[in-house]
Order: C-alpha cells, then structure tokens, then sequence
C-alpha cells in the first residue's frame, strides 16, 4: 500500500515535470513495450492474469510492427477505433492519450505533436473526438495531420457533423463504435489510400486515359439524363481509382476531398458489384451537417465503370435506377461501353514514350483542375518498397515546394539513389525524378522537352469538360 | 427532354444523340423484348444485361405484361444483424455462387430484381438487401412499409444475432404493413457442430411463438436457399391469386413439405 | 438491439490520497500495478475484462493522483464516466467525511443526464486494520441516503470482497448503458441554396473542374 508521503513526493516531482519526460512515457506505451507490460511478466506471473498478460505482449507486440498508427477516441477517452490491435486492450493508452491533450489544455495550450527520436506523434482535437497519429516514417507534421483530417472526415461521411455532436451532446460517455461499426474497413482502406497514391500528396485526382471525343460522349450521354432529375447534384464515372466523367449542378462544384471518400467507399465495398445500391453518404467538404443519396451502380455485367448519382433527396431511388438504366442503354448503343472497356484494358500510357533521357518516374499536375497524372511505374521501381520510398521521396519534395509563405518555383536536388526536381508554373506543378548525377542543364532541357509532349498527350489524360446543367 | 443547356458537342451531333430518337427505338426494342419475354424465357435471358446485374430487367413502367402476377412487384426485405449472411443468401439465389473471403458488409441497401417460376406463372420479386448496421436503420424503415415480404435472418453460430431476433420483430411491428409474409432463417447452418450456438428447436419455438414461417439455411452450401425464397413467392401468389382460384396454400406446410424431402438431415423434427 | 460485441465501461475511482486506489486496482487485477503516469499527468489507467453475465465487458479504470493534482485534469477526467467508485479508509473518518464533497465534485463536473440514478459504488477500505474507526452502520447509513448506493467493505491487502465489488460496478455501469436507439431519422436535407454554395465549397482550391 502505498503511503501519502509517497504521494506528496510524486506530486512534487509532477510539478517539476517537463515535456521530455512525457514524450519518453509516451513512446514506451506507443512504441515499445511498456513498463507496466513489463512488470506483468516479469513479477507476476500469476495463473489467472497469465492469460491476459500474454494476450497484452501480443498485442503490443502487434502495435510494434507497424510505423504507422492511428487512433481516434471521444473526449471521454473511450477508443473510436485503432489501426492496429483490439481498441478495447488498448484502453489504457487511449486514457493516456486524452490526459495528455488535457493537461495541456488545463495550461490554456493545445498539443500539436510530440517528436521523439524518429517518433513523431500528432494530435488533432476535433471535440467531440480526438485524433492520433504515430508515425516513424519521417512524415512531415502536416502531412499526418492532413491523414487524421481524412480519417476525420470519412468518420463525418458516416455519421454527418450534426449527428455526430448530437449524439455526444446527449451522452458524453456513447461508445461511437456502436454506430461506426462496418465502417472501420473503409477507415483502414483510406490510411492506405493516405500512404500510397499521389492524388493524396498533391491535392487531385486521376483520369482514366481515353480519348476526349470517347470521354465527350460519355459525359454528354450522363448530362443528357441527369439534368432531367430534380435534386440531383453530381454525376460520377468512375474506373477503380480512376475518373472517367464528371458532370455536375450549376453552381455546385465536388471538392477532391470528398471525392477521394467516395472513390474509396466504392473501391472498398464489394457488395456494390452484386446489387444497385442505395446509401446516405456525407460530403464533409460540400456539407458536413446533412446526408446526400448516393445511387451507386456498375454500368455493366460487362463494363465494369461504376456510376455514382448523388442527390439531396431520400427518395429518389427509383428515379435514378430507371436513369442508370437509360444512361447504360445509351452508352451500349452509341458504343460508350466499349470506349470505357478499351480504356481500362489499355496498356497505361508510358513515360518511356516521351523519351526524355535520364528521367525514371514523374507527377505531373494540372493545378486550377486538380488533376494529376502518374505513369506507371517502371525499372528501377519494380517493387512495394521501392516505389513506397519514392512515393516517400515526392512526399518529402512537395511539402517543401507548397511551404506555406515560401512560393518556390524551382527545387533541385541530387540524392544518393535519385536526382529530384520539383518545377511549378502557374499553370501546372512537375516532380521528376531522374538518374543520380543528372545535371541541372539537362533536367531543364528535360522539362521543356517534356512540357511539350504533354500538351500532345494531355488531351487524353484529364478531363477539361465537367459540364454544368 | 429538348430542353439541353449545354450546347451538344459537334461529334455528338454526328452520331445522332438525339433524345427522340432514343426513345422510339427503346419504344421499339421494348416492345419487342416483352414479347420475347412472355413467350420464352430463354430470349429473354440472352439479351445481354443493360447493368452489372444479372436480373436487371426493363422497368415494368415500359411493359404491358399480360401475366397479372407479373404487373406487380413483390417487395421483399432482407432483415438481420450484421453479418448474419443476408447478402451471401441473395447471391448464392441469385448467382449460384458463395461468396468466399471477407466479403464486405453491405453499405446501405441493395436492389435486385428476380422473376421466379412458380408453377405455370411467374412473380416478379424486387429484393432488397440491407445493412445490419444500427446507422442504415434510417434507410431501410423508408422501406418496410410497402414490403410484402421479410426474410430476418440470423446466423446460428452467433447467439447475439439471434437473440436480436425478437427486437427486430418489434420493430417489424412498429414499421411494416400488418399483411406482410415473414419468414424467420436461421442461417450459415452449415457450421461445425461446436461452432452452433443456436439450436434449430430455438428458432422453431420462437417462429411458433411469432407465427412465423422458419427454416435454416446455408448460403455456402445451398441448403434451403432456393426454398426459402420460392416459399415466399409462393406465398405472395396466392395472396394475390388465391382467393379467385379457391385454392389453398400453407406456407409453413410448403416449407415443411419441401426441407422434408430436399434435406432429410435437417428435417428432423 | 444494439449488436455491440464489444462494451467498455469508463470506470473513475475517486477518494482521499491515502485511502488505497491504488492497492485496490493492484488487488483487483492481480498484478504489480506501477504508477507510472500518475506523477506526471495525475492519473493512471488500467483495462481489465469482466465477464457480467454472458458479455464480457472491458473496464477501462482511471485511478487519480490524490486531489491537487488531477484536479489539473478537470473535466476530461469526468466526462463519460460510466460508473465512479468512491473510496474511504474506515481508519480515516476524514476519509468517509470526504465522501460527501468527492460525490458532488463528480456530479457537477461530470454532470450526468440523471444524476439521481447515477452508479456509484462506494468501497470501506482497510478492513484488515485494527484501528477502525468507520462503523458499518454509518457507511451503510450515508450510502442508503444517497438513494442506496451498494457499499462494499473491502481489503485490498487480504482480497477481501474486492472482485464481488468490481463485478457490482460492472454490472450497474453496465445496467446504465442505454440501448435508446439513435438512428430514428436523418439530420435535416441540404438544403441547396443557389449562390450561397460558392461559399460552402470555398474550402480550398481544390475544385475538380
């Protein structure tokens, strides 16, 4: 039993506490094995909690493999959900977690990070919840904030803003879970969206690459029926990660944020490809207080485009399935179908083909349409890793090139394994990456050469027409 | 219809898209498809699809079938927790197939239609798969009110499903249509014995105590799917039909009759 | 008809400095509990699994550092406590006496939808010493004017009743756990209000068009 003096002398000690001690307490609970894990072995191996301590140790062992972490839990400090590991385990640290953001909140100050060695740990207080990010990939800070901000934002896509802050408002002590449950999938699907795709990294979306007359009458064929339809906000098409067609209502324009949920809601749902579905969806970014509708439907038995009507009417199901069906038999007659089929089956257009000497790998953006595109990737980035560090590699050169207050125009740098250029106009935003040893000379003649052949390609590569009705 | 905003692109000018033009060859098709489809089943199943989905048929609103089963559209709602197996018993019924791996949960409802033979008439079933989730419940009451048919399903290796069973039908109570077919499944009854947790004699009872049709079924295996939704249309036929043909029918007999002589291993009782 | 596998009670234990909270949780989940967070942030955490009637429930426990400090935790500590065990030393009748002002601290920081009905549990520590100074009947008397709050005399030291008084907190915790349902309708429709929208979607420059 522990006495009051012992008490009092660990209140003074608290008083004395500086950062340092927390970020070291923190990343023996996060990252390595804690103390009190530890002890469970170690003195006390006691048949009846022997069980459990295992099942503890597995479970941080569990925690330990992975660089990446993300929590979300409520302001009580219940856990939301966990990357990785049982949240319920894992309750203690999710306590922690919220006394942190609290004590320093009691000194009228907000914790944004903690870094420790290659640690670096981020909070973002979106009261009534709270996010965490653990990170030891030498992610930039606004780089795991931007991902809590998208695990954010798919957990409003469910629940919308004012449901979630009613639920809360009523019962501070509510186990999100309970309403969360089934979702968590997509949360895991879109980290990985998070860490892996460039649309992330620069703001955008990708277009499957057709030619713009096939693209015009597509785009045209899903204009013609949806500016029938009363309440009916945004059309998509949409290839797996690709877009092949937007149109949308006068005066409503889709962010790419919220595009980037739906595309990963859809790419995540098999049960979509078995039935024409019908969901309540929240764009965050276009409204976080209420639900659209979104009537979601491949085209096809045998053309796999998915089509995504999304309206602010609850009831107009039916009215959008006879439009689906319209929309397809249209396409089916004026050979749209076949134009999207040849499209997704279609050899990706290959760098190579620019014939640009020395440059391996490119993203090249459009900026006022938030579009990019990625080439394939090729020799020598043949494998995961290899192209996860360069995804690493651009990641690192765009945050430095979009620094806030910076205006950069031009970054050149030469690495061990690559030489990386970074190149903005008004207009569009370039990071190359070349063989090492490339010269500056040489990468500028690059981007001529390179600027040039695109405007001939770029026709079939974005989407310049999102029509209005 | 004429009325496009946008200019039309010169190239689509070219190939014609006109609206008119569409719909009178649709007109035309249309016609010619309900003739198919009320002649011979077979010309009307090679038409290709005009969705991913199998049995997407032409909306009736463009048919003038003459089969007066065929005029209206039987709703039926698939009911359950999550992960009881709803939308692996659609698939397997409609698709034959079983979906195997994690197969993800539904997001919100789904929508098939099915046309199914009973006897020498058809009945058109609109299915409608839905979420288990507690945050879909929004979306699927909108739907039970004018359902004719509910298939509640629970997994019988999972006790919690089944206990659920009885709020559910509360909320049947409180939602749908007083007339509405309901048929109780318990599902996945292909499961290692030790996995059961819900013995077949549960459910039974608890079907008897709601007056409600009862069987176990296996999307994995097939066990009683094809049953389980025949009996519903048989159902909603007679509804419909059966007081002008005096005849009689017994859903729960039919079904007792039927898992009797397909599946004598599960007909014990 | 919540279909939750997996419930999580938020469990704070509150009382004097030196009344035990912490030898009973070291009790109670029979292990060496270090205080390792409780110098630095005024409080620790411990997850322990019940099982209440068929369920098994996690108990996430949340033992203060004696009552300057965590106050530094204000309402955070409070907020969406499932259940909250009060804690005296029947040695201390300062202790007991400061039952009073630890039950109002709780409810006017935590403030609970139904305070009248809120599970407390209230634990007699320290039965094992001699010295006692608490009598049952008076513990038992406050806990029955407190709308009969379940009191249990305990023993962190020779486990005594320390396992029947977490299954009660469990269980009353858990009995409080509504199952109102929450998904009756839909917020209200967007309303798409023509120019306004620009607005909205001004968010950023990120517009794909």
């Amino acid at each position: 039993m522990i006495s009051s003096e012992e008490y009092s002398e660990n209140m003074e000690e608290a008083q004395e506490t500086d950062i340092s001690i927390l970020v070291s307490d923190v990343n023996n609970i996060a990252i390595e094995e804690s103390e009190v894990n530890k002890s469970i072995s170690e003195n006390k191996p006691l048949p009846s909690s022997s069980e459990q301590s295992n099942s503890y140790e597995n479970l941080f062992d569990q925690l330990k493999g992975h660089n990446k972490h993300i929590f979300v839990l409520s302001t009580a400090g219940k856990p939301i959900y966990t990357r990785f590991g049982n949240e319920n385990q894992l309750a203690s640290l999710f306590g922690l977690m919220l006394a942190l953001m609290s004590v320093t909140q009691d000194s009228n100050d907000t914790l944004q990070s903690i870094c420790c060695g290659r640690t670096r740990i981020v909070f973002v207080n979106k009261d009534p919840i709270i996010l965490v990010g653990v990170s030891q990939r030498s992610e930039p800070y606004d780089q795991i904030k931007k991902q809590l901000i998208y695990v954010y934002n798919n957990i409003i896509s469910t629940l919308t803003l004012t449901q979630l802050k009613k639920i809360f408002l009523n019962r501070t002590n509510f186990d999100l879970r309970r309403l969360m449950s089934g979702s968590e999938r997509l949360i895991d699907k879109l980290i990985t969206f998070t860490e892996n795709d460039p649309g992330f990294l620069l703001d955008s979306i990708s277009c499957l690459q057709m030619p713009s007359n096939s693209r015009d009458k597509i785009t045209q064929t899903i204009l013609t029926e949806c500016s029938k339809i009363k309440n009916l906000v945004f059309g998509l098409l949409i290839a797996q990660k690709h877009i092949i067609s937007i149109v949308r209502m006068k005066k409503y324009s889709l962010q790419v944020s919220d595009i980037h949920l739906i595309l990963n809601l859809i790419n995540s749902t098999e049960s979509f490809k078995t039935a024409e579905s019908w969901t309540p969806i929240c764009l965050p970014t276009f409204d976080s207080s209420g639900y659209m509708h979104a009537h979601i439907s491949y085209l096809a038995e045998d053309c796999q485009a998915c089509l995504v009507l999304l309206t602010i009417d609850h009831d107009l199901f039916f009215t959008l399935s006879e439009a689906k069906r319209k929309i397809t038999e249209k396409m089916r007659r004026n050979d749209c179908l076949q134009a999207i089929n040849d499209a997704i089956i279609r050899q990706p257009l290959s760098l190579a083909r620019a014939n640009i000497l020395g440059l391996r790998h490119l993203l090249y953006k459009i900026k006022n349409r938030s579009q990019h595109w990625c080439p394939p990737f090729t020799l020598p980035y043949n494998t995961d890793t290899l192209q996860q560090n360069l995804m690493s590699v651009y990641c690192s050169l765009i945050s430095q090139m979009n620094f806030p207050g910076r205006n950069l125009k031009v970054i050149y740098q030469q690495l061990t394994s690559e030489t990386i250029v970074a190149w903005a106009t008004d207009e569009v935003e370039l990071y190359m990456c070349f063989e090492p040893m490339v010269s500056k000379e040489c990468a500028t003649n690059a981007v001529t050469k390179l600027t040039q052949w695109m405007k001939k390609e770029e026709d079939s590569l974005f989407i310049f027409n999102i029509p209005m009705f | 219809m004429k009325k496009i905003k946008t200019p039309i692109l010169a190239m689509a000018l070219d190939d014609n898209i006109s609206d008119d033009v569409f719909e009178s060859i649709e007109e035309a098709e249309v016609n010619q498809n309900t003739k198919n489809l009320l002649t011979t089943d077979t010309n009307y199943d090679k038409r290709p699809s005009s969705t991913g989905y199998r049995d997407y048929k032409l909306s009736s609103a463009t048919r003038k079938p003459s089969d007066p089963s065929l005029k209206i559209l039987h709703k039926t709602i698939l009911l359950g927790d999550s992960g009881v197996g709803k939308t692996s018993l659609l698939v397997k019924f409609d698709t034959g197939k079983f979906q195997t791996g994690n197969f993800s949960a539904t997001v919100g409802i789904g929508f098939t239609n099915k046309i199914i033979s009973v006897d020498d008439s058809k009945v058109k079933l609109q299915i409608w798969d839905t979420a288990g989730q507690e945050r879909f419940r929004s979306v699927t009451h909108a739907y039970y009110r004018d359902a004719h048919a509910l298939l509640l399903l629970y997994d019988v290796t999972n006790k919690i499903s089944f206990d659920n069973i009885r709020a559910w039908l509360s909320e049947i109570r409180d939602y749908a249509n007083e007339q509405v077919v309901i048929m109780l499944i318990g599902n996945k009854a292909d499961c290692n014995p030790s996995d059961r947790m819900v013995k077949r004699e549960d459910g039974e009872r608890l079907a008897k105590e709601y007056s409600v049709t009862f069987m176990e079924t296996s999307a994995k295996s097939g066990l009683n799917v094809e049953i389980a939704f025949m009996a519903v249309a048989r159902e909603l036929l007679f509804k419909k039909t059966g007081i002008e043909k005096k005849g009689s029918f017994n859903v729960q007999d039919y079904v007792k009759e039927q898992t009797k002589s397909n599946c004598p291993a599960c007909s014990t009782t | 008809m919540a279909t939750r596998k997996k419930v999580l009670l938020k469990v704070i234990i509150l009382g004097d400095s030196s009344v035990g909270k912490t030898s009973l949780m070291n009790q109670y989940v029979n292990k060496k509990f270090t205080n390792q967070y409780k110098a630095t942030i005024g409080a620790d955490f411990l997850t322990k699994e019940v099982m209440v009637d068929d369920r098994i429930v996690t108990m996430q426990i949340w033992d203060t550092a004696g009552q300057e400090r965590f106050q530094s935790l204000g309402v955070a500590f409070y907020r969406g406590a499932d259940c909250c065990v009060l804690v005296f030393d029947v040695t201390s009748p300062g202790s007991f006496k400061s039952l009073d002002g630890w039950r109002d601290e709780f409810l006017i920081q935590a403030s609970p939808s139904d305070p009248d009905h809120f599970p407390f549990v209230v634990l007699g520590n320290k039965v094992d010493l001699e010295n006692r100074a608490v009598s049952s009947k008076r513990a038992q008397q406050w806990c029955q004017n407190k709308n009969g709050l379940p009191y249990f005399e305990t023993s962190a030291k020779e486990a005594i009743n320390v396992e029947q008084a977490f299954k009660t907190i469990a269980r009353n915790a858990l009995a409080q756990e509504s199952d109102v349902e929450l998904y009756n309708e839909f917020p209200d429709q967007i309303k798409l209000s023509g120019g306004s929208t620009e607005n909205r979607s001004s968010g950023g420059d990120n517009c794909a068009c």
